[in-house]
């Protein structure tokens, strides 16, 4: 395992973002999203987008409660980033497509020491 | 007699409702049975070019059904066990979009018609409910009220005409209506040769016959896997005639790609479109292709799988296939022709 410094974490505020060029896995995106940091590859397996450079949002979740309702979209818990190429949108805990798992974009393991953001490669 | 020797269901048969007919079984004292009875014009949409091309397809060998003993004898003759009978009169009703009691009345002549005439489980005669898209509330009604009929083995939902498509909301109460008395939904398509594509400037029957059938069922397999149907209704069994086989593979992944790329759009689903297609939807087979690939054929069934397609004839259109088409195919075990024969369609509609 590799360590890679990011950015002090002071440069690193919730909402904000930076990718790092690493040798040994290329470009990563780290997120601050609501105080929580994610790392994620800026490689979009469909097509190769910038996966990183995309919205940051809560995954939807449709919800239907009876016969002749209108079904319900509201916001869920988890944070997605959508890759602004084509939309694919990934959950930013684990990578995985938010509509089918077992398509992942690579994540990263994030340490903060120090008032230091690293990544654990 | 076919020399098919497996049991064969035909899911696709037809018959012909006249509006005579119809007006038999409606209300005296309902306004529009007398406007039924003394009808000398269509009262229902009707294709405008020639079917027959002019005079040049003759099927003297084949005729709709009147009573009974036809139905029989047609079974007898083109090796049909157990034969499900869909209108073609009510099958029209969905386009009907006039704010009246016609697509109702209609819809219930049609069942009673069906249950005092033809309906025959031991002869292996069934039908189904050609339920009102036009109106959900009494579509719902006829279902709690035929439903459990014995014979009656499907609730028919017309493809065309039917807007919003099936996948609103406001179609639930159909669908829990069918789900309440265990019966799938046919969706059956349409559009071939009707005003609608003449209007738009379709030349003619050749192009109208390719587009229709296939294309109102695309609209309504969109909508429906979309929006979650069978996640509301995970019961229900949703069976698509008349628009062949070739299609289902190759569309089920286009909904697929659009999945992956917006899938907060359809937010009741948790799994890929294809994923629901090959749990709750088949597909009847007629018209079937042609082969000129047997490689290409054989893998564009087993991507959708093999239990998703029952046999389905079209009888007594001029098109329609006989059981031995499935046969002709040259790409299928025994036991997988007995499962697309009969087996499947038999598991899926009890009978």
């Amino acid at each position: 395992m590799s360590r890679v410094e990011v950015a002090p974490a002071s440069e690193l505020s919730p909402g904000e973002r930076t990718i790092v060029d690493t040798d040994t896995h290329g470009e990563i995106g780290v997120l601050n999203v609501e105080g929580d940091y994610y790392a994620v590859k800026n490689e979009c397996p469909h097509r190769g987008g910038p996966v990183c450079d995309g919205k940051v949002s809560k995954t939807l979740v449709g919800e239907w409660e009876e016969v002749g309702d209108r079904p319900v979209t509201t916001f869920g818990d988890d944070p997605a980033i959508s890759c602004s190429w084509h939309g694919w949108d990934f959950n930013l805990t684990d990578g995985s497509h938010v509509g089918l798992d077992s398509i992942k974009v690579p994540t990263y393991d994030v340490v903060v020491e120090d008032d230091t953001v690293y990544l654990d490669l | 007699m076919s020399d098919v020797s497996h049991t064969v269901v035909d899911v696709d048969a037809h018959f012909l409702d006249t509006s005579k007919d119809l007006a038999a079984y409606m209300p005296e004292e309902e306004p529009w049975t007398e406007r039924f009875e003394e009808a000398r014009m269509n009262m229902l949409p009707n294709p405008t070019p020639d079917l027959y091309r002019g005079g040049r397809i003759r099927r003297d060998d084949v005729g709709y059904p009147v009573d009974h003993g036809d139905v029989v004898a047609i079974q007898e003759e083109v090796g049909f066990d157990k034969i499900v009978m869909i209108p073609m009169a009510a099958l029209l009703i969905a386009s009907i979009q006039a704010d009246d009691r016609r697509p109702e009345l209609l819809a219930r002549g049609f069942v009673d018609l069906m249950l005092d005439r033809i309906v025959d489980p031991d002869e292996g005669i069934y039908s189904v409910i050609p339920a009102p898209t036009t109106d959900p509330a009494a579509a719902a009604d006829l279902i709690d009220d035929y439903g459990d009929e014995d014979g009656i083995i499907g609730v028919c939902l017309g493809a065309e005409g039917a807007e919003p498509p099936l996948g609103h909301h406001r179609y639930d109460q159909i669908y829990e209506a069918a789900t309440n008395v265990d019966l799938p939904v046919i969706v059956h398509g349409g559009g071939s040769g009707l005003d609608s594509f003449h209007r738009k400037g379709y030349s003619s029957w050749i192009e109208s016959h390719s587009i229709g059938f296939v294309q109102t069922n695309i609209e309504q397999l969109t909508s429906m896997v979309m929006q979650g149907v069978t996640e509301k209704f995970p019961d229900l069994d949703i069976v698509f005639e008349e628009s062949g086989v070739l299609w289902v593979g190759s569309y089920m992944y286009r909904l697929d790609q659009e999945y992956l790329k917006r899938q907060d759009e359809a937010p009741l689903l948790d799994s890929l479109p294809s994923e629901y297609i090959r749990d709750s939807y088949y597909f009847g087979t007629q018209p079937l292709e042609r082969i000129e690939d047997p490689e290409y054929f054989r893998q564009s069934l087993d991507t959708v799988g093999i239990d998703r397609f029952m046999f389905a004839s079209d009888f007594p259109h001029w098109d329609y296939d006989p059981p031995s088409a499935i046969d002709d195919l040259g790409i299928l075990s025994e036991e997988e022709k007995e499962l697309l024969l009969g087996r499947t369609a038999e598991g899926v509609f009890g009978i």
